[in-house]
Order: structure tokens, then sequence, then C-alpha cells
């Protein structure tokens, strides 16, 4: 699972006031949990890790999907002007060019 | 013996029954061009027809890709012994399509080359994204490169390459394109950068379109991101050694996917993580005859943007490699029962720093060996992570021991620390004063600098070279 990163942090904090560093990491240990186990033998303690972080993250942190959401649309709004491709065109002079 | 040499520039064969009779015209220009001819008799034994029809189809084939021969016939003789496509000392990959990826392999590509096309009149050279001493890769050929019959080289102060004839054409792009080939062999080890058709909402069974597939440009631009995330950072666990010479590469972008259950390899996670659906994964690569052991599925979306893995399922019944760890022998399946997959939106191309390669060291981990996240405290023991009984325990010297050798532990977790209440602790690192690739490596001013630690990378090493030389 990709790290919190940490402006992603500090705006689930600031939308949420009183909401402690270790609020935020007791979600994170559930959500990466979820990942580490087999997902062909191991469904029922994921459904159960998704249950618990889902009241967690309700209880603590009801704004989390607006939080999240304007990060997503801060990263994509920044896609839109990523870099091109790096061209060079050369005109060739008349002389190096074949016979029509 | 006499030997012609030039590119065929005319070819015509007619049958008159029971003989095929061909002509062809080899040299720079029609001007000076040497006629040259063959018949096919019709009560010619089947060896000699099987022999004159391969030299009529090697003919043929050089004057569609423009390629030179050299065609041999007897001093003093008309009758042709021997026809040679020239070698290059390029290969490009499948042919050249305006803002499709596009691929040429060569052997000592200096890492500044780039890749020039010309035709009568313009050069166009174009920074490839990739650049590896086996290939250089343009993940969008921009549309500046004139269209029809121009040559490709590569170029680099003090080298440059032969030129190779190719067609370049404005559309349609091509679904499946090898970024790559790899080892030339069955089954080489693959990683396969796919455009998710649909997403599965977060309560399942509901699908809408992955609007990915309605931004190529958004795709390709994450595609260029994965592969110098993968190939090009300090990092070096997939190119050490030129590993990467033997691994495949393929892009697929399908728009015309109809949004369904079945081609659904997303799903959404609440409160904002997209999923692969791992078991959706390889029969729907099935369709375009792709094996892959590693799958990154490129997605977008606004609301789940935060990229997970899930592991491999090694295939333990068609040959296995032993290691041991901690005294105990454990296996890693050659084969792939179930791919590694990931599920990471385009929009980390602009700032995801490290995530591709991250989310690859959880996906090309084994459920049963697996490689975890070190910036939560809270899971099980893997590869990477161990616990003491006590968070006041003092970290072991002695993290794991791996095929015989000990591998000391990160006493401090580089400049991150070990929070106090934390009973979790790591190997120790390559690189000491860089948080670990599998940490957060957004907590620090150079995260495309961050590594995996010794015994991960060692582990990995055998793991892959296992895997891709099998």
């Amino acid at each position: 699972m990709e790290p919190l990163h940490p402006e992603l942090r500090q705006a689930l904090k600031d939308a949420h006031p009183g909401l402690a560093d270790e609020d935020i990491d007791r979600l994170e240990e559930l959500l990466a949990r979820r990942f580490s186990l087999d997902p062909e033998t191991q469904t029922a303690e994921i459904s159960r890790l998704d249950t618990e972080a889902a009241e967690l993250q309700q209880r603590l942190m009801p704004h989390y999907r607006e939080v999240t959401t304007a990060f997503a649309q801060q990263r994509i709004t920044r896609l839109r002007a990523a870099e091109g491709p790096d061209v060079e065109i050369r005109i060739k002079p008349q002389d190096d060019r074949p016979p029509a | 013996m006499t030997v012609t040499t030039g590119r065929v520039l005319k070819v015509t064969w007619d049958t008159l029954p029971p003989d095929v009779r061909c002509c062809f015209w080899v040299g720079a220009s029609m001007e000076n061009a040497t006629l040259m001819g063959f018949r096919i008799p019709g009560d010619a034994q089947l060896r000699e027809t099987t022999y004159l029809r391969a030299i009529l189809r090697t003919v043929v084939e050089a004057h569609t890709s423009g390629y030179e021969v050299s065609v041999e016939t007897p001093e003093g003789s008309t009758e042709i012994t021997g026809v040679t496509l020239l070698q290059h000392d390029i290969s490009p990959v499948g042919h050249p399509v305006h803002d499709d990826p596009y691929t040429v392999t060569g052997d000592g590509i200096p890492p500044d080359a780039r890749m020039v096309f010309e035709s009568a009149a313009l050069e166009v050279a174009v920074t490839p994204d990739l650049v590896r001493p086996h290939c250089a890769c343009v993940t969008r050929l921009p549309s500046s490169v004139p269209v029809g019959r121009v040559t490709v080289r590569l170029e680099a102060p003090g080298w440059r390459s032969q030129s190779v004839p190719v067609e370049v054409s404005a559309g349609p792009p091509v679904p499946v394109r090898t970024l790559y080939p790899g080892a030339p062999k069955a089954n080489p080890y693959t990683i396969a950068f796919v455009a998710n058709p649909a997403i599965e909402a977060a309560t399942g069974g509901t699908v809408t379109a992955d609007p990915v597939l309605q931004d190529r440009p958004g795709f390709l631009g994450a595609v260029r991101y994965s592969l110098r995330n993968l190939f090009t950072e300090d990092e070096d666990l997939l190119r050490q050694g030129d590993l990467d010479r033997h691994i495949r590469l393929v892009a697929l972008f399908d728009a015309s996917r109809t949004p369904s259950l079945d081609n659904a390899l997303a799903h959404e996670v609440p409160p904002n993580l997209m999923e692969t659906r791992r078991d959706r994964v390889a029969p729907f690569l099935r369709y375009y005859r792709i094996a892959a052991d590693y799958v990154s599925v490129l997605y977008s979306s606004t609301t789940h943007d935060r990229a997970t893995a899930w592991s491999t399922s090694d295939d333990f019944e068609h040959g296995t490699a032993d290691f041991t760890y901690d005294g105990v022998t454990r296996r890693h399946g050659l084969l792939t029962r179930v791919p590694g997959s990931a599920a990471i939106p385009i929009s980390v191309s602009v700032g995801g720093e490290m995530t591709a390669f991250h989310e690859f060291g959880h996906a090309g981990s084994d459920g049963g060996a697996f490689v975890t996240d070190l910036y939560v405290d809270g899971t099980d023991v893997a590869i990477n992570k161990k616990r003491r009984a006590l968070a006041t325990d003092p970290v072991p010297a002695t993290f794991a021991n791996y095929n015989g050798t000990d591998h000391a532990a990160d006493a401090g977790r580089d400049s991150l620390g070990y929070p106090a209440t934390w009973t979790s602790y790591h190997p120790e690192l390559i690189v000491p004063t860089r948080p670990n690739l599998m940490d957060n490596y957004f907590l620090t001013t150079q995260p495309r600098a961050c590594r995996f630690d010794r015994l991960t990378y060692a582990w990995y090493s055998d793991r892959l070279r296992a895997k891709v030389f099998r």
C-alpha cells in the first residue's frame, strides 16, 4: 500500500481538530495489514479488518473522503501539466536531400 | 562467386503454368540496379521448390521492409544460390505508430542515446523515456515523426547505430505493444502494464467504466513513470547485472473493451484505496495471449487514488528454488500460479515518487514469503519485518539468517526512528541515511534515492534470478 503522504496526513488533522497521529496510524495499520493477508484463505479476516477500519474512519475521520478526494484532484491537475516528449526536429540542407 | 548487395527496389513475379518466374532489382536506385531473376519449374523436386520459394519469400520480405540483401550467384552464371537479409546492429520492436510506444533494441546502447527518425527532408530526434544498454523506449511516439518510409537509428555523442528502414503510421495505436521482448524463450519473466477497463464499486457487483480508457496520454505517462521508476532510480534490483535484458515488458491499452464485471481489474476499497481483482488479471491477459508474472493495473480515479498490491502466488508444481531463512528451508516457485498485481493510479506519475517500485516490492514477493510495509507497526512477520516481545526491548543485532549468512538489523530505523511504542524492527539498510523503500519514502527529501534493505535485496535478487532464468 502506498505510504501516507505527510501533506495528506496534515490535511486530515486540519479537517479533524483533535485527531492524533496515533489515530491515523491505527487506521493505517488496519489497511496495511489487510494487504499482507492471503486473499484466497483469509477472506474472513480481511472482511473483519475492513469493518474495523470503516468504523474507525467514520468515528474519528468523518471528512476523510472529502480530504482525500481534494488531494486526489490536485494530483490529477498536476498530471495535466506533466512533461511531453523531448523532440528535436532538424530540416536537412537541400544538398543532403536525395534527388526527387 | 558474385555477391550483389543493396535494397530490393522492385519485385515482380508471374505464373506461367507450370512455372513461377520472379524478377527483382537490387541496388541503391533503379538507375543503377541489377536485374536478377529465377524460375521455379513446375516439375521441380519438392526440395528445390521449397528452397526457391524460401528465396522468393526473402526477396519479398526485403522489398517490404526496406532491409538490404546480398544475393549470391556463381561466377559467370545468373543462377541464384543464396539470398541473405543483412543484419543490423539495432532491431526495432514492432511498427512505429504515432502516440504509441516504440522500442529499439540493441547492444551497448549509451545512456544518452536518442532515437533519430530520418526522412528525405527531415531528421526528428526523440529522447527516449528509458534507455538501457539493450533497449531504448519511447512511450509515446511524437506525431512530428514523418509518416511513411523513414529510417530509424540510435545516436549519442561519439556513437551511432546503423539505420534501419521502418514504416511510420499515424494510427491506429496497437492495443498490445511489446516494450521489450525479454529472453527469447516461451515463458520469459514478464511485467505487464495494463489499462484497466472497469472499476468494481466497493460494495461489489456493480462496475463503472474506468476513465483511463479515455485518457491514453495519461496511461502512457504512467507507463513512462513506471519504467523509469523500476529501471532507472537508485534501487537497481531489476537491472543489476543487466537482469532486465531477460525481462519481457508489455503495455496493453484496449479502448474497445466494454466495461463489465469480467474485465473489471480494479475494486474500490474504503476509504480511498484501489485493489486489483487479482483472480481476474491472468484470465484477462490470456485473451491477449499474455502470461505475466507481475501486472501493473493502471487506472484513473478522483476518489480512490491510493495504490495497493497483492502478492504473487507461486506455482510450486513446476520447478522450485530452495532458500533458507532462519534455518528453515523454503521455496520460490519458478512459475506463477497467480501473478502479483498492483493497482496504480495514473496520477501517481506526478509526485508518486517510488510508488511503482514500492508496490512491485509487495507484488513480486509470494504470499508465503511476503515483503511488507514498514511504515506501520502492526502487520505480521514477513521477510523484512520482525517483532520484539516488548517495545522497550533492544533491537537485536542480527535480524535474520538468510542462506547461511547473518544479516544485521536496522538499529535505529535510519532518519525516521522507531516510535517508542513499536515492537517491530527491520533489516539493516543499504543506504543508512534514507528510509527503506518499503517504509514511508515520502518522509525524506530524496525519496527516489530510497532502496531496499540488505536482506530483502539479497533475497529478492535470488528470487528474481530463479524466476528470470527458469
